[in-house]
């Protein structure tokens, strides 16, 4: 069994379903937001780890392999008391992992190798050891070596180490963004920033890599496109086009991909306009659904090829 | 004492809107549909003019949104513990205390509950008990 691991909302997982279900693959779609109750719940039966979800009963080790798509918390939790939340979502957790940690087949990608890979600042000294370029960049919260920093170069921007979500009840966010001096860094008492220093652009490109499978997709010469972050622009669905990238940086990500131990990544890099390629960022669950349906990139495609696969080396 | 706001608040700016998803029921083959519709949304995708695409593209985008954040895995797990210190609760073991010195011995009580496997708000007998590292996070 293929067990996509996803929730209720998810229209990207659908993308990968469409095209087990034309090849008759056997597949479960687990909906973490569904989880944690008597009808749909993981547990542990004398060694066994066990998920019941509706009709279906699995062992762990029926599962031949993974796509740990997205998880998301189960409505459930917002029926029980709110002083009991955080227990119950602790014990569902732990029953949920022993589940997933004692499949043996692949999976796409793991979490251990989802988080390593996911962390910008470790990806950085990674892509540079695999040959790529990156942008200078300083993490700090040395108020004085940030300010030396900006002044360092013409234009420097700032991101978030992590993702731009500063708070669910505000509702705000970051995208990455040009600072300057004037900027108040008294804000580096209790959080550290990421500054970098501005790279000139001809393009960006959004890579999405499946295996050994490299689907390359450029931002448009002729589109209205943010300068700082293509992400804040207003049609980011019409802005790309299909790409091809020169060999050795395809190669570059790939090894990237196999040292961080993921078989799926989604690679933001900027071209410059002498034809250089910076690698900015790997997002190891990164959104490729759009450039699909927009572009007809068949990614979702390649991911169910490569679960069908990973079902049979397993 | 509060500490200021980190310096990327300066630089933040309002989630970008994105209209709500149709209400969507998965079907008995793992594919979502709008209520109502035999056809799965997947299909619907890919028709041209149908009027809620907008809104399922932007799903499917890497935009920034409360809803959607570009994250490699924004969800991971159920949720983030309160990482939030409260004021200090040790166990007494004043019973114990060598009565000749008391306050070397309550200072020597407190340091031994923190190295006890007791389960209190603050003294937890887990490698990681704020689940910082591994932990479900609030969404989708």
């Amino acid at each position: 069994v293929i067990l996509i691991v996803t929730h209720a909302n998810d229209i990207g997982a659908d993308l990968v379903i469409r095209h087990l279900i034309t090849h008759g693959a056997t597949f479960l779609r687990l909906d973490t937001d569904r989880l944690g109750t008597p009808e749909r719940h993981f547990g542990f039966d004398n060694g066994t780890p066990t998920l019941r979800y509706g009709e279906a009963e699995l062992r762990a080790a029926e599962v031949k392999a993974v796509w740990a798509r997205r998880f998301a918390s189960p409505v459930v939790l917002d029926l029980a008391l709110p002083e009991y939340r955080k227990f119950v979502a602790r014990e569902l957790t732990d029953v949920m992992e022993a589940f997933l940690d004692a499949i043996d087949g692949p999976s796409m990608n793991s979490y251990d190798a989802d988080r390593k890979a996911g962390n910008r600042l470790y990806q950085s000294v990674l892509a540079q050891s695999v040959g790529f370029v990156v942008p200078e960049t300083l993490v700090t919260q040395d108020a004085e070596k940030a300010r030396a920093f900006v002044r360092r170069f013409n234009c420097t921007i700032a991101k978030a180490v992590s993702f731009g979500l500063i708070s669910e009840d505000l509702d705000q966010v970051v995208h990455t963004s040009r600072v300057g001096e004037e900027i108040d860094f008294a804000g580096l008492a209790g959080c550290p920033v990421l500054l970098q220093a501005e790279i000139e652009k001809r393009r960006e490109w959004r890579v999405t890599t499946v295996g050994q499978t490299v689907f390359a997709a450029r931002t448009r010469r002729d589109a209205l496109i943010d300068q700082n972050d293509w992400r804040r622009s207003s049609d980011v669905g019409g802005m790309f086009e299909v790409g091809e990238l020169p060999r050795e940086v395809s190669d570059r990500l790939l090894t990237l991909c196999e040292r961080n131990a993921i078989s799926f990544g989604a690679h933001d890099l900027i071209e410059t306009p002498k034809g250089e390629f910076y690698f900015l960022e790997t997002n190891p669950a990164g959104q490729w659904g759009w450039l699909e349906v927009e572009l007809g990139l068949p990614v979702g495609e390649a991911v169910a090829a490569w679960l069908m696969s990973a079902c049979g080396r397993s | 004492m509060a500490l200021p706001a980190p310096l990327l608040v300066q630089l933040s700016e309002p989630s970008r809107r994105i209209a709500a998803l149709p209400s969507l029921k998965v079907g008995d083959d793992g594919l979502l549909r709008r209520e109502g519709m035999a056809t799965p949304i997947v299909n619907e995708l890919f028709m041209q003019a149908i009027e809620p695409k907008a809104q399922m593209l932007s799903v499917l985008e890497t935009v920034v949104t409360r809803g959607f954040p570009d994250q490699p895995d924004p969800f991971v797990r159920f949720g983030r513990e309160d990482r939030s210190v409260g004021p200090k609760r040790v166990r007494s073991t004043a019973a114990k205390a060598q009565p000749n010195n008391p306050s070397l011995c309550v200072e020597s009580a407190r340091v031994s509950d923190y190295l006890q496997t007791i389960i209190t708000k603050d003294a937890f007998d887990q490698p990681d008990p704020n689940r910082s590292r591994r932990g479900f996070r609030d969404g989708p």
